[in-house]
């Protein structure tokens, strides 16, 4: 990721809803998924789909985030992603039924997390984390209500798939503005 | 065995799977044998903390009740402890959250997940070796050979008088 410089943070006030996750999230969640995946698991793609699928027989990590924007990022994968994942990045097989499986998916979804609020510090738009939690089930659904807004991602990595889900609030009337 | 090779750890996290890996890469490194002792929360690491018999923390940041930034100042906070490396390991990456830690909290070291076993390798070496100099300092250091009391043949006489 090329080097940002760090500016003040400054915010634009809008006088009308979003309707669309904002660009400037969606382009730092890409490239923190790239940074952060490459390092750990190997060569890594993310695509925006077009179809929406709204659930999965897997794990579901979710995470928040407030400051100067506030959202929430869903990491869903899918039983055999979440298995392959958790063994390479503990190094160690992790049961899929385990409370270990909670407590990798939990380590996974964090640290990414923790790249995107820096990068978001380092564009000058102040973001703290909240403490992920972990879902796992067989038909596991993202439920969003009329006033949220989501941009789903595709992971293509080690030979596996997941979803991500941006998350924001409609009512969103800030946005930063990034110079 | 050279007691001052092996590293007292404390690692504390409260991921077990994130205490495994530290651990793991720790010993990895071939830096030293270190003998781990494992809290899943700052305040757990405060029941089981003792400066007299821990070398070394490693700390993980977020964490429910006492966060790792906390921690750390209660050990910088005690005089009796306020030698003793604090390595923080974190997903937070933020060049301010890390001056933060610096500054506020006087940590040793700063390292981000995820990391690699070269990296964690890097960012340590020479606090180990500085760890283990002044273990090899405390434990061979002689006991001074008690003076001799002058042989003048008048001293007891002196003495005595």
């Amino acid at each position: 990721m090329s080097p940002q410089t760090k500016t003040s943070p400054s915010v634009e006030v809008l006088n009308h809803p979003i309707t669309d996750v904002p660009q400037f999230l969606i382009d730092v969640t890409n490239q923190s998924i790239v940074q952060t995946f490459e390092k750990m698991f190997g060569a890594t793609s993310v695509e925006s789909p077009e179809i929406e699928s709204s659930e999965v027989e897997g794990v579901v990590g979710l995470i928040s985030f407030v400051g100067d924007v506030t959202w929430s990022l869903a990491m869903m994968f899918p039983q055999k992603a979440a298995v392959d994942l958790a063994y390479k990045f503990a190094s160690f097989e992790i049961e899929y039924e385990s409370p270990d499986m909670g407590d990798v998916v939990g380590e996974i979804v964090n640290v990414l997390a923790g790249v995107i609020c820096g990068e978001l510090g380092n564009q000058g738009i102040h973001s703290q984390m909240s403490l992920p939690t972990v879902t796992r089930g067989k038909h596991v659904e993202l439920l969003l209500g009329g006033h949220l807004i989501a941009k789903r991602l595709i992971v293509s990595v080690a030979d596996n798939q997941f979803g991500i889900r941006l998350i924001v609030s409609k009512t969103t009337m800030i946005a930063p503005v990034i110079f | 065995m050279d007691n001052s090779s092996i590293i007292r750890t404390l690692v504390i996290d409260d991921s077990r799977i994130m205490r495994n890996i530290v651990m793991e890469s720790l010993r990895k490194t071939g830096l030293a044998e270190f003998e781990f002792t494992e809290a899943i929360s700052g305040s757990e690491a405060m029941e089981v903390f003792d400066a007299d018999l821990i070398d070394m923390i490693f700390v993980d940041w977020n964490m429910p009740g006492m966060n790792g930034i906390e921690f750390a100042r209660f050990v910088r906070s005690s005089h009796w402890a306020n030698h003793i490396p604090i390595v923080m390991v974190t997903s937070e990456t933020g060049d301010a959250k890390q001056k933060d830690a610096y500054d506020k909290a006087r940590i040793s070291c700063y390292i981000t997940k995820p990391f690699t076993v070269d990296e964690i390798k890097e960012k340590i070496f020479l606090i180990i070796a500085d760890v283990q100099k002044k273990k090899s300092q405390t434990t061979s250091a002689p006991i001074p050979a008690a003076t001799p009391v002058a042989k003048s043949s008048g001293f007891f006489s002196k003495l005595l008088s």
